[in-house]
């Protein structure tokens, strides 16, 4: 079953949909949700969490790609598990180390508008993302939004850890230059 | 904006980019793990052989105390034996007092040879002494790394060493009183030396072989290692980016070559990592050997902005010396030669300080 077939499925209320989401992109979704939460209990929670949301958005929703629509809806509510989780502290998982990468890039407190909304901070990162050689946005891509940590990253693609430690710091730097310049 | 909604709003991106990436990152269920490409190769295998590393303690110079016998960790394959003279007074490296003590036979074919050497950047030049003293660092990609200073020109084949080794000046400087300058042809002939290698010819001959491998496992303490391999088809393989293996012929062979066999030049291969991981280097790292017999090395360094990583990486250089001419080795300085950080000389200080104090050179008596 692909994509489009499942997706009409959650438009027939076919409780099919999530067991076929389910099997299809269930693994992925777990692993990201847990290099975010760092627990595999609350990255079930979360697994479950996600299912519920997919049945309530879709109709009306209907993702052109769905597991990019996913990967989405995956990413903020282990995010939002995670801030209501880690109030308090925070560490030892890999979105406390990405917090720290990704603070490096943001200009002095006070040159920035506050509260940017997740919606403009994704365009203006668009923007920024295009201008990327496809090698380095995917790694840049694969740090920050499916949170794999920098070995595994080099694993996947074959190339050394070295490299993707000096694509993400390079990158890291060249976002903050432009941010600097998006942000009055 | 804080870093949170920085992180949030990467859901938010494209999502080609995070089909792309998904793609590119092949996160498929249950797949393996493979290896990546890494600086940090795989050591040769070598537990039969002692680690003879250099020891200095923090905050000082490096000092080399001397070497030990090494006869253990050679690669034996019956009769090789190694004999280093080791100076009390000046504890300094020295090659052996003649070649009559240790012998390697090689035999093989360069056909690559030039164009491998094309791949790399070799860095050549005169010490005061006389010494040709040839680098050639492991470059990353353009894109990836941008020294501060650009390196010499890459040989190429068909090219004559002169052009970036012997110079009028850097001749009359090695001179010593008594001594003539060479001729234009004597010249020539030492400059084809330092780059021996020809296409497609054959040679055997006998070398001296001064140090064997060391372990250079992801499991090393902290240090630095030397070891000096004057097998050529070690230091072609080496050129290629290969890991060679060091082999020592039985017993001694006559030499039965030309002139640039024995000219070969020897490789000095020194490798190192740090110990503490608050501190991350990449990129190119060169060696020099200046007039009073210091190894200069530089690296790179940058901020790991505070990740950690439990595997200690290994970074290597390569120093390629004319056959027969490997000079003393009296003391070991580590140089900050570009560093990646915005906030100018009082953090490139700090690194430089961070350096000194990271890396651990220990030397095995």
């Amino acid at each position: 079953m692909d994509d489009c077939e499942i997706i009409e499925l959650f438009f027939q209320r076919d409780e099919r949909a999530l067991s076929e989401t389910s099997g299809r992109y269930g693994g992925m979704c777990c692993r990201l949700a847990k290099r975010i939460l760092g627990s595999q209990e609350d990255a079930e929670e979360c697994c479950n969490d996600v299912l519920l949301k997919l049945w309530n958005a879709i109709p009306p929703d209907r993702p052109q790609r769905f597991a990019a629509y996913l990967v989405r809806v995956v990413r903020n509510t282990a995010l939002d598990l995670y801030e209501k989780l880690h109030a308090a502290k925070r560490g030892g998982t890999q979105t406390a180390v990405a917090l720290d990468e990704l603070a490096e890039c943001l200009p002095a407190p006070d040159d920035v508008e506050e509260a940017q909304s997740a919606a403009e901070t994704g365009e203006m990162l668009n923007r920024f993302l295009a201008d990327l050689p496809d090698q380095t946005r995917n790694i840049f891509v694969l740090r920050y939004v499916y949170l794999m940590p920098v070995k595994d990253i080099a694993a996947k693609t074959g190339v050394s850890v070295s490299k993707v430690k000096v694509v993400l710091h390079r990158t890291r730097n060249a976002l903050k230059k432009w941010m600097g310049g998006e942000i009055p | 904006m804080n870093a949170k909604t920085l992180l949030r709003g990467f859901s938010e991106i494209d999502p080609r980019y995070l089909e792309a990436a998904m793609q590119a990152g092949a996160d498929a269920e249950g797949e393996p793990e493979t290896g990546a490409k890494a600086h940090a190769k795989s050591p040769p295998e070598a537990e039969a052989m002692p680690v003879v590393t250099v020891h200095r303690n923090v905050g000082k110079r490096l000092r080399i105390a001397g070497w030990a016998a090494a006869a253990a960790c050679l690669l034996l394959v019956g009769g090789a034996m190694l004999h280093l003279r080791q100076s009390a007074k000046e504890n300094v490296l020295i090659p052996p007092a003649s070649q009559d003590d240790l012998y390697v036979e090689i035999t093989g074919t360069a056909a690559t040879a030039l164009t491998t050497v094309s791949a790399q950047t070799v860095t050549t030049h005169t010490t005061a002494a006389g010494h040709i003293v040839s680098t050639a660092g492991t470059l990353p990609p353009e894109d990836e790394f941008t020294p501060s200073e650009p390196p010499q020109p890459a040989f190429t084949e068909g090219s004559t060493a002169a052009q970036t080794v012997l110079t009028q000046t850097a001749v009359q400087t090695a001179l010593t009183d008594g001594e003539t300058a060479p001729s234009a042809e004597t010249r020539a002939t030492e400059d084809a030396g330092v780059h021996p290698f020809r296409p497609g010819t054959a040679y055997a001959g006998q070398m001296p072989v001064l140090v064997a491998m060391a372990d250079r496992s992801g499991t090393l303490p902290g240090g630095m290692q030397f070891e000096a391999v004057n097998d050529a088809q070690a230091v072609l393989q080496y050129l290629a980016g290969d890991d060679p293996a060091v082999t020592v012929g039985e017993g001694q062979k006559d030499s039965s070559t030309a002139d640039f066999i024995m000219r070969s030049p020897e490789m000095l291969r020194v490798c190192w990592q740090t110990a503490d991981h608050r501190w991350e280097e990449y990129g190119v790292q060169s060696a020099v050997l200046d007039a009073d017999g210091v190894l200069h090395l530089s690296v790179c360094m940058y901020s790991g902005g505070g990740q950690t990583e439990t595997a200690p990486w290994i970074y290597e250089t390569a120093l390629l010396f004319a056959g027969g001419s490997m000079p003393a080795i009296r003391d070991v300085q580590l140089d900050l030669q570009y560093f990646e950080e915005q906030n100018g000389i009082s953090q490139w200080l700090a690194f430089n300080a961070a350096l000194q104090d990271d890396v651990q050179i220990q030397y095995a008596q």
